[in-house]
């Protein structure tokens, strides 16, 4: 009867859950953008070229400017209206700093950015489990304090800054591994061992930069579940020590964990645009600095909506999976 | 003790029951206040006049004349070093205190008017905090950066922007969980106005836990201008801070002069362990607990 | 070591002048456990009697090896078993005999059973857990089978969670595992707590048959004195640190226990008009509840059963506090309780029993004006009352006095003491010095010292007549007590039950006390209404 119940009702939330957040998306875009384009009338930026889409592309240089100057009066809220109005037909327009139609510029390093950012989010739940698991089932052991200031030290250390100790350390003083791209640059084709040589560097400090804050909530919840009454328990059952802590310690502490990667896709994107800027790592993170620091406003704009579709999503794929994961969430008081 | 007390023999391997990690007494604020100050007068103390360029001495390798070292233009990495923390402390204590001020008048709107009547204006400002939680936060500082032009007062701004939901949802949290809590029922109960509530229990408590939330995030919106700064969306050269110093050793790191990328990247951790510290320090204090 | 085995190997378990004294975090300890001696033997029941805080569950976790690190214990937990040689000492047997023992001697069935499943692990994966832990691998699933027949845990709960269990299922569950591989000791701490009379009387029985018809020794830990009174075997006092009674008949230590807690009561003449009336429950979508029949309660020293309240729920339009067919919901939504309807009249005492969970806080916070009923009215003295909180004019607030259960959230962490006493007086405008402060720590038997200091340096006993004396500063018409002795040792009980008398003595208030302890509403209250 209960459990009949329970699946009766359990799609109503989680549903509602799932529709709420993708009406917001689409209003959040609008104003982000909308905030964007006002802003720029002000700037060095040049947002018209943004609104003519990929039009731009065929223009010669005396209409573009033509095509500028009349733009220049219809203002921020027209260019917006006309830019969404390519960019849901497909055309973000050009990029004036990579010369190249902007879906194509995201098309080719979107897959970079993904595959260093899923591989390194993979090392650093382990390296975080692992560490926080042995840290917490040990408190106050001298493994918990090496632990818990090592991982404060690293959160501490800049991502920029350990990629660049490991470029000196593994790249110019020991010659081990590359000091950055993605290819070698005598090789035009893409050789999968040739990647990997170079992605070494960049996924490790991405993880490390990671691995902290995975590792402390799960040294933190174990030592709850620790102390807590079903440890116990279990010890007075005779369940032998080291199962004790794996099971019923570490494991109900990989719990929180899941909400916290989905939570955790800003800060992956953060370490992202930096790790990518010191390895010159052909992504799109470092793309968006790029494209600030060369004043190209089309790709700025695309890269923030994309950053923001997957920040959301990322967002509501973790309150999914905590609710089907643990079903005692939104059980309690209704 | 009295006669025939025994310790349980094996009492001690238990795994729940190994050493407890000591809370810092009151003493230990004390340190951590010290600690504080003399980081803040060594950095405030520290020599601008120092930073002469001079061409003939660059790139010295650490020594007893330059403990770091020298830079690409021959000057003396320790002083732009120290002269770069003071710079970062500053923009992260300005950031943290203008997003504080946001945070705080966002969340105590909400929080206040959540429970009377205002929840479309508790559910907009909330929308509001999701919303700005959404973006990665260095994305959206390098968006206002690029948009505003690099300076002093944009960084600041690029900070202060995104930081400020953390303290806005603490003092909503706290104002809402405080209404129910016994004291401050009790004080309702024995005819207490709002006013009242608010002046005698509420500020007191939420002060400590946003003064908290402060320093902490100090360090925070110190990473966030290092990194813009890192990125070359930050400050100037001659407001060089340590992330443009860093910025500055990248190719210097390629040609195999470590120092100027690795000594004052390690006053930045340092400084920011500094921080933590202290704001560890005041998390009994913040509580309420001296 | 064996010095202290003389007496004649009886199978079963014997403590002898064990005492704990646990760690007090300031680097001392504080004595819980003086001395306690009594004796299980195999197929015998025996409840340790005692007040909540009388160490009850410090004595099981030293039988069971679970006390905190730092604690010192002195005499001894032997276990004696035919053909195993030398008794073993339960509470030291030193880590090799521990690592022989965990898990095989003692059963535990601890009081929230739901709480000690690890939450993110299956019934089934307990079970087969501990299962391997005892027999070959090969034995497993029919060994997990066995013992999920014999408490009846129905297979279909295997893959469930622990909260997907409902509490009853719980129960079962947890005894499964704890007697799964066949524990000769069984430890049971407050079994009956947060269940209602019919579901306690069947935990009750469980637990005799345990003793009587498998042979094991069973020991109760509980202050449940009709727990005692049906299945005991032998009734020992806990009390002080101090055991007594394992030699009287039981009859007797049960009633000698229940004058004890007469004592507490104020006023036995006034229990003349002591009567018990059922509030039956107009559920409507919950589950529903094993009801009671409504039946008056059988106070000491009295032969005649009290006449009964007439269940219809008149209430007179008088002076008084009423609910008023009252629908509660907690938080967000959840259905507490609908259909309350209850009166709290000015000069007497109501008791409101019912087991922990069943709405009594949110009822009690209804009633102070804190909290919203989704249905239903609180009215004062005949006149309905509208919205809580600041809604309500502050003089009308004023008359109505609420003593949460848990004192620690009840005063201001930063306030002194004093300042905290003073806080109803200056709120109503009424002068009030050191002197005010001083009196009414005194009414509450504190000495006037404690004003200056802040509430973590204050005990927890006397905090909870702190949080009192300051509900008494307001000069309420009503006060409404949330167990009020629950948290508290039997002195402290006492003490607050004796300020409260005195109290509505010179002032006539009318008191609600909402408890599921059954023996201190029945010795203090005018009228008790069952839930």
């Amino acid at each position: 009867m209960r459990l009949l119940d329970r699946s009766a009702r359990a799609g109503s939330p989680l549903t509602r859950l799932v529709l709420g957040r993708l009406l917001l998306l689409p209003v959040l875009l609008a104003v982000v953008t909308l905030v964007m384009f006002v802003l720029a009338q002000q700037t060095p930026f040049d947002p018209v070229l943004a609104a003519l889409g990929e039009r731009a592309l065929t223009m010669d240089g005396p209409t573009l400017e033509a095509m500028r100057d009349r733009a220049g009066d219809t203002g921020a809220v027209q260019q917006w209206a006309a830019w969404w109005g390519n960019a849901l037909q497909g055309d973000l327009g050009v990029s004036s700093s990579q010369r190249a139609p902007v879906a194509t510029v995201i098309a080719q390093r979107l897959p970079w950015t993904l595959g260093l950012m899923a591989v390194s989010l993979v090392l650093a739940v382990a390296g975080g489990v692992l560490v926080g698991g042995l840290a917490g089932t040990r408190p106050g052991s001298w493994a918990d304090r090496v632990a818990g200031g090592g991982l404060l030290s690293v959160q501490a250390a800049p991502p920029f800054w350990t990629g660049l100790v490991a470029v000196w350390v593994f790249a110019v003083w020991l010659g081990w591994l590359p000091t950055g791209g993605a290819t070698s640059p005598d090789t035009d084709a893409v050789e999968p061992f040739d990647v990997l040589r170079h992605a070494v560097l960049p996924v490790l400090v991405l993880a490390l930069s990671q691995l902290p804050w995975f590792g402390l909530v799960v040294r933190d919840a174990t030592r709850d579940a620790l102390a807590g009454l079903p440890v116990r328990a279990g010890w007075a059952r005779g369940i032998p020590t080291s199962r004790l802590l794996r099971q019923h310690a570490v494991r109900p502490a990989l719990l929180p964990l899941v909400t916290v990667v989905g939570v955790r896709v800003p800060e992956l994107i953060t370490g992202a645009v930096l790790v990518e800027t010191v390895f010159s790592w052909p992504g799109v993170a470092s793309a968006t600095v790029d494209s600030a620091l060369r004043l190209d406003f089309s790709l700025l704009a695309a890269l923030t909506v994309l950053t923001t579709v997957i920040v959301v999503l990322g967002n509501l794929a973790a309150d999914v999976a905590y609710r089907v994961v643990d079903p005692r969430v939104g059980q309690r008081d209704g | 003790m009295a006669e025939g007390w025994r310790e349980v023999a094996d009492a001690r391997s238990r795994p729940w029951d190994r050493p407890r990690v000591r809370a810092t007494g009151a003493r230990g604020v004390w340190w951590g206040a010290l600690l504080a100050v003399v980081v803040v007068v060594l950095l405030l103390g520290a020599g601008v006049g120092t930073q002469r360029a001079d061409f003939s001495q660059a790139f010295l390798p650490p020594s007893a004349e330059h403990p770091f070292g020298t830079d690409q233009a021959g000057r003396d990495l320790l002083a732009r070093s120290l002269a770069g923390a003071r710079v970062s402390l500053l923009v992260g204590l300005v950031a943290a205190l203008v997003s504080s001020v946001v945070g705080v008048v966002v969340g105590g709107l909400a929080g206040s008017l959540a429970s009377r009547g205002g929840g479309v204006v508790d559910g907009v400002l909330m929308r509001l905090v999701d919303a700005v939680n959404a973006l990665p936060h260095l994305v959206l500082g390098i968006v206002i950066v690029a948009l505003l032009g690099p300076s002093l007062s944009s960084v600041i701004l690029s900070v202060a922007l995104t930081h400020w939901t953390t303290t806005a949802r603490i003092v909503r949290a706290e104002l809402l969980a405080l209404q129910h809590v016994g004291f401050v029922e009790a004080a309702v109960g024995a005819g207490a106005g709002r006013w009242w509530v608010l002046s005698r229990h509420l500020l007191a408590h939420v002060a400590g836990r946003v003064l908290l939330a402060t320093v902490l995030m100090v360090p925070h919106a110190i990473m966030h201008e290092s990194a813009l700064s890192f990125l070359g969306l930050g400050l100037p050269d001659d407001q060089a801070s340590l992330g443009t110093i860093i910025e500055q050793s990248r190719t210097a790191v390629l040609a195999g002069h470590w120092w100027p990328a690795v000594l004052p990247g390690l006053l930045l951790v340092a400084l920011s362990l500094a921080v933590f510290a202290l704001a560890e320090r005041l998390r009994p204090v913040s509580r309420g607990r001296a | 070591m064996s010095e202290g085995y003389a007496a004649g190997p009886v199978e079963g378990l014997r403590v002898e002048g064990l005492g704990v004294a646990l760690p007090d975090g300031r680097g001392g300890h504080h004595t819980v456990l003086e001395q306690v001696d009594l004796r299980v033997p195999r197929g015998r029941l025996v409840v340790l009697l005692g007040p909540s805080g009388a160490g009850k569950s410090t004595l099981l976790s030293a039988l069971l090896g679970l006390l905190p690190g730092g604690s010192l214990v002195r005499g001894h937990g032997w276990w004696e078993e035919e053909g195993a040689g030398r008794p073993l000492d339960l509470v030291d047997p030193g880590a090799p005999a521990r690592a022989r023992v965990r898990g095989r001697v003692a059963a535990w069935l601890p009081q929230a059973p739901q709480g000690a499943l690890t939450p993110v692990l299956t019934v089934g994966h307990h079970l087969t857990e501990k299962a391997r832990v005892h027999v070959p691998v090969s034995q497993v699933p029919t060994t997990v089978g066995e013992a999920m027949r014999r408490h009846d845990v129905d297979p279909a709960w295997r893959r469930r969670l622990p909260s997907q269990l409902s509490g009853g299922q719980a129960q079962r569950v947890s005894n499964a595992l704890a007697l799964l591989g066949d524990p000769g000791l069984v430890l049971a701490d407050e079994p009956t707590t947060g269940l209602d009379r019919p579901r306690a009387t069947a935990a009750a029985d469980g637990l005799a048959a345990l003793a009587h018809d498998e042979g094991r020794a069973v020991l109760v830990v509980t202050h449940d004195l009709r727990l005692a009174e049906q299945v005991a075997d032998t009734v020992v006092e806990l009390d002080d640190g101090r055991s007594t009674g394992g030699d009287v008949p039981v009859p007797e230590v049960i009633a000698r226990a229940r004058t004890a807690t007469h004592r507490l009561a104020p006023h036995a003449t006034t229990a003349q008009r002591l009567a018990v009336v059922t509030t039956p429950r107009s559920a409507d979508g919950v589950e529903p509840r094993p009801q009671a029949p409504a039946r008056p309660l059988h106070p000491a020293g009295r032969a005649q059963p009290r006449p009964q309240a007439p269940p219809s729920q008149h209430v007179p339009d008088g002076p008084g506090l009423t609910a008023l067919d009252l629908t509660l919901r907690r938080g967000r939504g959840t259905l507490v309780r609908s259909g309350v309807t209850l009166q709290v009249t000015p000069d007497r005492t109501t008791g409101l029993m019912a087991p922990s969970g069943a709405g009594k806080t949110t009822l009690l916070r209804t009633l102070a004006l804190l909290h919203a009923p989704s249905a239903g009215q609180v009215r004062l003295d005949g006149r309905p009352v509208r919205g809580t909180g600041y809604a309500v004019p502050p003089a009308v607030r004023r008359r109505v006095a609420f003593v949460p259960q848990d004192p620690r959230q009840g005063v201001d962490p930063r306030w002194t003491v004093g300042r905290s006493l003073l806080e109803p007086a200056r709120l109503a405008g009424r002068p009030a010095d050191d002197t005010t402060v001083a009196r009414l720590l005194d009414r509450v038997g504190l000495a006037p010292e404690l004003a200056s200091r802040r509430p973590d340096e204050v005990s927890g006993g006397q905090l909870q007549r702190v949080v009192l004396a300051r509900a008494l500063a307001l000069d309420a018409d009503y006060l409404l007590l949330d167990e009020p002795t629950s948290m508290v040792d039997a002195a402290t009980a006492r003490a607050v039950v004796r300020a409260v008398h005195e109290h509505q003595h010179t002032t006539g208030c009318g008191v609600l006390v909402a408890s599921h302890d059954e023996e201190l509403l029945r010795t203090w209250c005018d009228v008790v209404v069952e839930w």
